[in-house]
């Protein structure tokens, strides 16, 4: 494919443009701010890196948010390793299972690992069902069939609620 | 049945408004990558070098047989890495590919506003200056801009050498010299001699700038070379005020090749 511009100017204006949703996203998954923006800015610098094993084949932004997806996802697997094995437990709590919450945030919390990335994606980021697929390295109907069956089972939580 | 998406879109929000973005740091992240913002040497070399020697051998042979010769040897900075312009300097760019009443538009430089970078500063006549460049598509392939509020230009293609020089009136050498500062709208005496001279250099055929003295002496400005898509060279020198008389001043800048010898110059009159 042509570019207009060198692929790290186009990595620069994704940067610029999107950062906030980037750190947000990484916020969800690592829960703080200080570690996440670290996350964003190693996803970022591992993109300018890596920048010639982008193919070409999707929208840039999606390939920028599958690295930085997974540097987040590398940062939380650092962390949890370093710390005492009680600590870590309740991470993984706090990150897998729902615990004593309720409503949409424990419905969150319950989602697989692949699942809840594609919910973040797609409400965080506002990316469509395409650019999520390119990011998590999944077919777009696995996207698909992974919001609505997520949704569904949300809808079944809360019909079960107001029963 | 249930529509869930705007409950999940509120308690999401709810649960974790969109952050400030306050902390973004492109140059930050440049600097993890291993690139400096101020120079193109890697600093992932440093980070990763057991990696590195073991492909060094091969990676070198590549690279020389890519590399132009030029940029064996020098420092280049990367165009594409340095921080963006704000909108105020991109408007000055906008300004330069407005030609004067008359001119066929086939003369516009066509210089690329919103993809201008800053390349370096300066200190001229006392007062630090920016020197920010983009990329232009017309009869130039860059435009230069120093500011704010000094001067601007597109050197031609055909030009190995683009000069721009400022002058006073000469002082008289018998009398002490004085510190010179920019006027905000400063003139160009037809017969002074230069305060200040900038220009730029084309990287493919210049590899040294010399600055003659009406003296006999000669200086080699710093020249801050930039990566493709502008290939060229930067220099600014701020000529010393107890040069700027009429028994001595600057006369000419030249322009070398790799071999040393001369491809360009411009001859100062006045003084």
């Amino acid at each position: 494919m042509a570019r207009s511009k060198p692929l790290i100017a186009e990595i620069e204006d994704v940067y610029r443009r999107r950062y906030r949703q980037f750190l947000r996203v990484a916020i969800a998954v690592l829960g703080d701010e200080a570690t996440a923006h670290d996350a964003v800015q190693d996803g970022f610098a591992q993109a300018l890196r890596e920048q010639s094993s982008f193919r070409g084949e999707g929208p840039l932004e999606a390939w920028v948010w599958r690295v930085v997806v997974n540097a987040s996802l590398a940062a939380r697997r650092r962390r949890v390793a370093r710390q005492e094995d009680s600590e870590a437990a309740e991470v993984a709590s706090a990150s897998g299972h729902a615990a004593d919450e309720s409503g949409v945030r424990a419905w969150v919390s319950a989602l697989p690992e692949r699942q809840r990335l594609a919910v973040y994606l797609r409400y965080y980021a506002d990316l469509d069902y395409r650019a999520i697929a390119e990011a998590l390295d999944v077919e777009v109907g696995t996207v698909s069939a992974t919001l609505s069956s997520a949704h569904q089972a949300l809808r079944q939580s809360l019909q079960e609620v107001e029963r | 049945m249930i529509d869930v998406e705007p409950l999940i879109l509120s308690e999401l929000e709810r649960m974790r408004p969109l952050p400030d973005g306050g902390r973004a740091d492109w140059s930050d992240v440049l600097r993890r990558a291993g690139l400096r913002t101020g120079y193109g040497r890697s600093v992932l070399l440093r980070r990763r070098w057991p990696l590195v020697a073991i492909g060094v051998t091969a990676v070198l042979a590549a690279i020389l047989a890519v590399t132009p010769a030029w940029a064996l040897v020098r420092d280049v900075l990367p165009f594409w890495g340095q921080p963006s312009a704000p909108s105020s300097v991109k408007v000055d760019f906008s300004h330069l590919n407005r030609l004067p009443r008359g001119l066929p538009a086939g003369m516009s430089p066509h210089a690329v506003s919103g993809d201008a970078r800053e390349i370096e500063q300066a200190t001229i006549g006392g007062e630090t200056k920016t020197l920010w460049v983009a990329p232009a598509t017309g009869h130039s392939h860059f435009c230069w801009v120093w500011g704010p509020h000094l001067a601007g230009g597109c050197p031609s293609l055909a030009e190995p050498l683009g000069v721009m020089f400022m002058t006073i009136p000469p002082h008289d050498p018998s009398q002490p010299a004085q510190t010179t500062n920019i006027p905000a709208h400063s003139g160009y005496p037809e017969h002074g001699v230069p305060f200040w001279v900038t220009g730029s250099a084309l990287s493919s055929g210049v590899s040294d700038v010399v600055i003659r003295f009406s003296d006999g002496s000669s200086v080699h400005p710093h020249i801050v070379w930039v990566s493709a898509p502008i290939n060229a060279g930067f220099f600014a020198y701020d000529i010393p005020s107890d040069r700027q008389s009429s028994e001595d001043h600057a006369t000419a800048i030249e322009a070398y090749d790799g071999d040393g010898k001369l491809v360009s110059k411009q001859t100062i009159t006045g003084g």
